[in-house]
């Protein structure tokens, strides 16, 4: 954003300082339809705020290499988190580019690098490793009040790598990846012969587990990672197996809520075996009848159609990861600047590209 | 797209363009390397559906043969329209670690199911009982050469020689639409992905361990033609290599590309055939490794000299993601 238009936003701040105090808006900082962190040529790092077409609204910098963002139902506000193992987090306001708060990670935990607002903006929540105990951890803050931690939940399981706050049903549901690591040992994996991931759907207000979902024993290895949310409470999930790849495994799953199981979705093994055992990002079209997965190991975009659990076909996209919805279609980012868009015929439409590579994911507003 | 290839000739004449444009050099790869080759996959497509009517193995079998061969010449280009309607599945499915393709054959035997008279219904059903390795099963077994027959079986051959030559002129016609033009990181990607197979699919899946090899998942196994297979890939990967990167290159660089292809080329040569045979029995087992060794450098030493020359980076996400 240019300087002069913050000028502008902050005078009219100041001005109405006797009056009741004007919130800012998303449309204050440009309307963004996207966040997404990326690393610039010269090598700093920056938050993004990006159109449906893929233009940029603002750019932020941010210390160190980002992850993903949890963006603010009605604030401008975007939470960056340090890549795990990250002990903090910014609270960035985005009409005005400037810091409002810090997160620091309380001695002892470290954050996974997601975290998700409660429908009214009024609470944050974020992943987090109790490292020595070796138990996840959901921390409680209040968005209202400088972003103070409030509360610490049980995340239901290890490792818990993202979650979402589902705004129609007040649950907290977190994707235990179900790794150990400690950060005495960097990003190492401790347990993995004995891991054990799931999905946990959580009350937000005593961490109390309404239903945890595990995979298969087969599928233990299998490390539920991205979630995305479609709006009748459905989940997609993105996994990354940890283990040797003899067979080819599946990366990407849905489950409902009361459902006893995961259901999985699958390529043809040909196609299957190119995403190199790595979902990135998963995220459903905007109408819901959609859902892709990522693999940036394996440049591919998979596209499945929900309501037949069929493949619809592969996207060729070298270093692709972010992964949002767009309109009926999805938006997917890549570490070459690429922003294309995906629709049911699965051939990519390269909507934009910026001098710069996008990181892991996208976050729409 | 032959004005291109043109400009190329012309810039590479001119004293004042002493290095040709990399967007020249992927249009002329094109020209030269993509085209003549699915060119070739479909004329042995063709030939195949010549030979299918006798019913006779020792007929069709030189005709599977050279269609295999073709596509060993153009399965690394992983950009264009033969990623359309997973046709790439539908010529050859494999891997195949679950027996789809067994599935799908005996479904269709079973059932004497007439799906295989009708090219268009036989386009719908399960790409695993369609193409090469489809019809790999109708003329080898685990013991080598069967005879196929005037039955059903036949009609399936029939069905699937037509349905090859079908999918490869379709994929023909569609290159020669206009449509945007390939990419430098495509043909990069092309090459460096059919490296990474050499190593990760048609020597590793078969190599699994040494206390657990597992010779039935190297390619087309039954026919024998797992390590051929492998020498054709590497061919084709050098053709690539050599027609749209290597013009960019200094002449060091050229030469030590030239020499890690050379190299792979006779560890190749050296290793004992069958393939499958040779991952379970010690002695020639190590041969098979040391040329996967090589074909896992082969590949670094791509990334090292031609992905900075052409400016690709391979970094970042793929690399390290979370």
């Amino acid at each position: 954003m240019r300087p002069a238009r913050r000028g502008f936003l902050r005078a009219a701040l100041a001005a109405s300082a006797t009056g009741a105090l004007p919130r800012l808006s998303w449309a204050d900082a440009g309307a963004p339809a996207y966040l997404a962190a990326a690393k610039t040529p010269d090598g700093h790092y920056a938050l993004h705020g990006l159109t449906a077409a893929g233009a940029a609204r603002f750019q932020i910098p941010l210390p160190g290499r980002g992850h993903a963002a949890a963006a603010h139902p009605s604030q401008p506000l975007a939470v960056a988190f340090a890549r795990r193992p990250g002990v903090f987090a910014l609270v960035i306001d985005c009409a005005l580019g400037e810091t409002r708060a810090r997160l620091e990670a309380p001695p002892g935990r470290h954050f996974y690098g997601h975290g998700a607002f409660d429908a009214e903006g009024a609470r944050l929540y974020t992943c987090e490793n109790d490292f020595e105990a070796g138990e996840g951890r959901i921390g409680v803050w209040d968005a209202s009040d400088s972003f103070r931690r409030i509360n610490e939940l049980p995340s239901g399981g290890v490792g818990p790598h993202e979650l979402l706050f589902d705004r129609a049903q007040g649950r907290l549901i977190v994707a235990n990846g179900g790794v150990q690591t400690h950060p005495d040992s960097g990003r190492a994996k401790l347990n993995l012969p004995m891991m054990r991931p799931n999905l946990a759907y959580l009350s937000p207000e005593t961490g109390a587990a309404l239903e945890i979902i595990e995979p298969p024993k087969a599928l233990r290895r299998n490390s539920i990672r991205h979630l995305s949310l479609r709006a009748d409470g459905a989940i997609g999930i993105a996994l990354q197996w940890q283990g040797d790849l003899p067979e080819p495994v599946p990366l990407l799953a849905t489950h409902r809520f009361g459902a006893p199981a995961l259901t999985f979705l699958e390529a043809p093994e040909p196609e299957q075996l190119r995403l190199q055992g790595y979902g990135g990002s998963v995220a459903f079209s905007g109408d819901g009848a959609l859902l892709g997965v990522t693999s940036p190991r394996g440049g591919r975009a998979h596209l499945f159609d929900i309501e037949s659990s069929t493949f619809l076909g592969a996207a060729a996209l070298p270093d692709v990861c972010g992964l949002a919805s767009h309109g009926d279609g999805l938006l997917c980012s890549d570490g070459l600047g690429g922003l294309h868009r995906l629709g049911a015929d699965v051939a990519p439409t390269t909507l934009k590209r910026h001098n710069l590579a996008w990181d892991n994911h996208l976050v729409g507003l | 797209m032959r004005w291109l290839l043109l400009a190329v000739a012309l810039s590479a004449a001119s004293p004042a363009m002493a290095e040709p444009e990399p967007k020249a050099l992927a249009a002329a790869a094109v020209e030269t390397h993509v085209l003549p080759a699915y060119e070739r996959l479909k004329n042995a497509a063709g030939a195949l559906v010549e030979a299918a009517p006798s019913c006779d193995g020792d007929t069709l079998r030189p005709a599977y043969h050279a269609l295999y061969d073709a596509w060993m010449g153009v399965q690394h280009i992983g950009f264009g329209p033969i990623e359309r309607d997973n046709r790439r599945f539908a010529v050859a499915f494999w891997p195949d670690s679950k027996g789809f393709a067994k599935k799908a054959q005996d479904r269709l035997t079973a059932e004497q199911d007439p799906v295989v008279d009708d090219p268009e219904a036989f386009e719908k059903i399960s790409v695993a009982g369609r193409g090469l390795l489809a019809l790999e099963r109708l003329l080898y077994d685990e013991n080598g050469e069967i005879a196929l027959g005037e039955g059903y079986r036949c009609r399936l051959a029939r069905a699937i020689a037509t349905d090859l030559a079908r999918t490869a002129g379709r994929v023909v016609s569609e290159w020669q639409a206009p449509a945007p033009p390939a990419t430098v990181r495509d043909l990069f990607a092309s090459l460096d992905g059919g490296l990474q197979a050499l190593t990760d699919l048609r020597l590793g899946r078969p190599l699994g361990s040494f206390a657990n090899p597992r010779p039935r998942r190297a390619e087309a196994w039954r026919s024998g033609r797992s390590l051929s297979n492998i020498q054709l890939s590497l061919t084709a990967l050098r053709d690539l290599c050599e027609t749209a990167f290597a013009p960019q290159l200094p002449d060091s660089d050229r030469d030590r590309l030239a020499a890690g292809f050379e190299k792979t080329a006779q560890l190749a040569e050296r290793t004992p055939s069958p393939l499958h045979e040779a991952v379970a029995t010690p002695a020639k087992r190590i041969a098979v490794e040391a040329l996967q060794t090589q074909t896992r450098a082969l590949q670094g030493l791509v990334r090292e000299i031609v992905a900075p020359a052409v400016g690709v980076s391979i970094t970042f996400n793929s690399l390290d993601g979370d």
